[in-house]
């Protein structure tokens, strides 16, 4: 079960320093932190799990988005 | 550009080499991990700091200063973003958020959608971030997950209030503005460093037993565990209003 989070975090990790749409990177990044924490869930640590939860996939997206907006969408190189 | 990509490459190679070479030693060597402060803490914690969650225990009853130094990183963090996102044009202003005042930039972005779902959302968060905060030392969780919790509710009030009012909660209520976050903020952090003086963290639970034996427990438990909590709760409420506010501010600060 972790190994197959563990290797979809790694896909969508590499997905989101590739993409050329930021947004999409943004929520690629989200989706591995979602699945963080699930793992530090299985590994028996709830106090990280909720803390990843709350920081990875919520306030860092909604920074990440708002930077996103007030700059460009697309990746120029 | 075809360059840079062969150099960044070949950094990061070498940077996952000497990670390796540094972490390798550890996983493959026969030595033990360390366990005498594991052993003491897990025989002792509970009596010591009478917190049933021992990571509660270990970061508030034990490395206190630890936590405190944590906070004020924290304080850094966010007054710089704070600044980088102040000198962003179209802010909302501080002092004209009296009343709704961002329920006033009703936008393109306004749909039902997103009234209804942040507005049933909202409360639940809140109050689930109220709970992790509170029971920190009794459940998994404590002040900086549920004041990161509160933010989030706090953020969904935001957007609901950017969507143009958020179900029953009314979006003139001046509570979650930027201005009574700050205040929040800086009368928690306070509250922080007040208990960080010495012999403050002993007067607070001599005056919680003393409030539980005048109640009729023994209040034993109840004054070792108050430092815990309380300190869980200031720094719940430091964190959430601080990462409320800087989020608010990002959220009000568009230009649509």
């Amino acid at each position: 079960m972790i190994e197959a989070l563990l290797a979809i975090v790694v896909a969508a990790s590499i997905y989101a320093m590739l993409s050329k749409d930021l947004l999409h990177g943004a929520i690629a990044l989200s989706l591995t932190s979602v699945l963080s924490a699930a793992i530090f869930f299985l590994a028996m640590a709830p106090d990280v799990a909720i803390t990843e939860a709350a920081v990875g996939a919520g306030l860092s997206t909604i920074v990440f988005v708002w930077a996103i907006r007030n700059t460009e969408r697309t990746d120029r190189s | 550009m075809r360059r840079h990509r062969w150099l960044s490459a070949a950094t990061g190679l070498s940077a996952a080499a000497l990670a390796l070479a540094v972490l390798a030693p550890l996983v493959t060597h026969g030595v033990g991990w360390p366990t005498a402060a594991r052993d003491t803490i897990a025989a002792d914690g509970y009596a010591a700091t009478g917190a049933t969650n021992l990571v509660s225990a270990i970061y508030l009853g034990y490395r206190a200063f630890d936590t405190l130094g944590e906070t004020i990183v924290l304080l850094v963090a966010l007054a710089g973003s704070m600044a980088l996102v102040a000198s962003t044009p179209g802010r909302p202003d501080l002092a004209a958020d009296a009343a709704g005042g961002l329920a006033d930039r009703r936008g393109a972005g306004h749909t039902d959608v997103i009234n209804v779902i942040a507005g049933k959302l909202a409360p639940i968060v809140l109050l689930f971030g109220a709970y992790v905060m509170l029971y920190g030392h009794a459940s998994p969780g404590g002040g900086f997950q549920g004041g990161v919790a509160l933010a989030s509710g706090v953020i969904f009030i935001a957007i609901g209030r950017r969507a143009g009012g958020v179900g029953r909660i009314s979006p003139s209520i001046a509570a979650f503005g930027p201005r009574a976050l700050s205040r929040i903020e800086a009368i928690a952090f306070a509250s922080i460093l007040a208990l960080s003086f010495p012999g403050s963290g002993d007067a607070l639970a001599g005056l919680i037993g003393a409030i539980g034996e005048a109640a009729g427990g023994s209040g034993e438990r109840a004054a070792t565990v108050a430092p815990i909590i309380v300190l869980n709760i200031g720094i719940g409420l430091k964190v959430g209003s601080g990462v409320a506010l800087t989020c608010v501010m990002m959220l009000g600060g568009e230009r649509e």
